[in-house]
């Protein structure tokens, strides 16, 4: 703990992730304004006491935009990680367990083919066939996910199969699903924490160049990337429109990158220390 | 004359890494071809240099792995080889005591929870109450309090958690205690109290005990009988004094005089 506070990386990114979360969770009670709502008279306007960082060309209000779409960014985040989490580490683990058998090899093989796809193509390719929306990109980037929690399942698994601590859960009579869940789920939920939040903030920049191209997110929905497409008309009269949206994305990517740099660092000297 | 423990013509290999998909798959042959028994209430000792297949013996012994050929008897019963569902009732009769203290222990694991581990699997009906009583009346007896019981294993010395180690294996009451150099990781000073807690244990729980050591001092101070095993093949086999004291194999000659003299 004391080592976290000291860690620089592991500070800033805490630090900033905290800031989004909280900005997306009072946006679930509060917005300075409507997010949705037009203001025909008010279109395009620099930033002022009222609308703090300027209004979009339909005279939306761009603070109460951005504060909705971290809600969007950390919501697509989460279930999308979740979902690779979930399935990834339960089919690592399990490959871990029975290695070398026929179902490790089958996962092993199916994962494979996974990441053998360029993942944003695929995604691409996902959306025009089944319908662009919000719930589709999720999905489809979740999917991505499965074979990185996998892979970092399975190896860390295997790590800790080797250790006496698990040959003394045997003899004290425990079957295969205790010893993963009440001895290897422990010693590898640091490693696969970490690795969720660097999986995080990819999701958040997948779902930003999803929505970017106009087939992540839909309206009304508030997202950043649809943000930064809606920018580019207007980018000679209100460059702003782009620079907020773009600094919201590259903030969160590297909130979330930091954290898990920093929560690596943290939790690697304990997992080596036998 | 009854043995708890009969080991027939065991073998074990493990395969080593392939040099490349088509080449031929090598071997370690960690055990070939041991046989021996031991007596019910007795102590038999194992020496042998490091690499002499002495570990894998031990797991072959509580049936952590399946032997490639031969077999291990509990009391009559063959015990190798059998499925996991199948050797529960026998895990609570036969457990183990590593040699790395430091590995045994589950890093994320209360100690109590540590030692409830095997206690549940053996007795469910018994309630948290009746469970807690037993497990702080374990602990005691290994020389830790109560409060060791909400505590990690990176609380406690070496010594202190092969204590642990000795109260989770002795929790369900077995009848066999294979032993693998639990003392080799220790400091000296501790090594000796570590070693008289389980002889003490041994009687008080009418223990039969599998002492595996490359100690030889420690290995005639405590044993019965002795095996010598050089490249996981017994070298000589005989009672512990006379073997001490006239050691009919060469190998088990060089051991001995290479043995510090005190
Ligand atoms: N899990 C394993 N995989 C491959 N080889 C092993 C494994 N365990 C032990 N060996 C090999 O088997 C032989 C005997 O090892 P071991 O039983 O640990 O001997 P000891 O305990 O007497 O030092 C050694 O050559 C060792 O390298
Ligand atoms: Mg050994």
């Amino acid at each position: 703990m004391r080592r976290a506070l000291r860690h620089p990386s592991f500070l800033i990114g805490a630090s900033l992730s905290a800031v989004i979360v909280f900005i997306a969770l009072v946006s679930l009670v509060w917005t300075p304004h409507d997010p949705g709502q037009m203001r025909i008279l008010s279109r395009l306007k620099p930033p002022d006491a009222s609308f703090w960082l300027g209004t979009d060309q339909f005279g939306r209000d761009i603070a109460s935009m951005l504060m909705v779409g971290a809600r969007n960014a950390l919501l697509v985040g989460l279930v999308a990680v979740g979902i690779g989490f979930t399935f990834g580490s339960v089919l690592g683990m399990l490959a871990a367990r029975f290695e070398g058998s026929l179902l490790d090899d089958v996962v092993m093989r199916a994962l494979d083919f996974v990441f053998a796809f360029p993942a944003v193509l695929t995604a691409i390719l996902i959306l025009t066939l089944f319908g662009p929306g919000l719930v589709n990109a999720v999905l489809a980037i979740g999917l991505f996910n499965i074979p990185v929690f996998a892979r970092q399942a399975r190896g860390a698994t295997l790590q800790v199969m080797t250790r006496d601590f698990i040959r003394a859960a045997r003899l004290a009579g425990c079957g295969t699903a205790s010893i993963l869940v009440r001895h290897v789920v422990p010693n590898i939920l640091g490693l696969m924490i970490v690795q969720a939040s660097t999986q995080f903030a990819l999701a958040i920049l997948a779902e930003a160049g999803l929505s970017y191209l106009g087939i992540g997110t839909q309206p009304p929905n508030p997202s950043w990337g649809r943000m930064l497409n809606d920018a580019q008309t207007f980018l000679a009269r209100a460059p702003l429109l782009a620079i907020f949206p773009g600094m919201a994305i590259a903030l969160s990517v590297l909130a979330f990158n930091l954290l898990g740099d920093g929560l690596r660092d943290i939790i690697d000297p304990r997992l080596k220390e036998r | 004359m009854s043995a708890i423990l009969d080991v027939v013509d065991l073998h074990h290999r493990y395969p080593l890494p392939r040099d490349g998909i088509f080449a031929q798959r090598q071997y370690v042959q960690a055990v070939e071809g041991l046989s021996f028994a031991l007596e019910e209430g007795k102590i038999l000792g194992i020496v042998g240099e490091s690499g002499s297949g002495k570990s894998t013996l031990a797991r072959l012994l509580v049936a952590l792995e399946t032997p490639q050929r031969g077999e291990v008897r509990f009391r009559g019963e063959r015990i190798s080889g059998l499925r996991e569902a199948r050797l529960r009732p026998f895990r609570r009769q036969i457990q183990m005591i590593f040699q790395d203290p430091f590995g045994s222990l589950d890093p994320r694991m209360r100690i109590g929870a540590s030692i409830a581990e095997p206690l549940g699997v053996a007795e469910p009906g018994l309630d948290v109450a009746g469970r807690r009583r037993r497990i702080v009346a374990m602990l005691e007896r290994v020389g830790l309090g109560e409060g060791a019981m909400m505590r990690y294993p990176h609380q406690f010395s070496g010594g202190q958690r092969q204590r642990i180690a000795i109260a989770r294996a002795l929790i369900t009451h077995p009848k066999l205690l294979v032993a693998d150099e639990p003392v080799s990781a220790l400091d000296v000073s501790v090594q000796a109290q570590i070693l008289n807690l389980l002889l003490d244990l041994k009687l008080e729980f009418g223990l039969s005990l599998v002492f595996i050591s490359h100690d030889l001092g420690i290995v005639r101070y405590l044993s019965d009988r002795v095996i010598v095993m050089q490249h996981g093949k017994v070298v000589e086999e005989g009672e512990s004094e006379a073997l001490f004291s006239r050691p009919a194999a060469a190998y088990t000659k060089t051991l001995i005089a290479a043995m510090p003299r005190l």
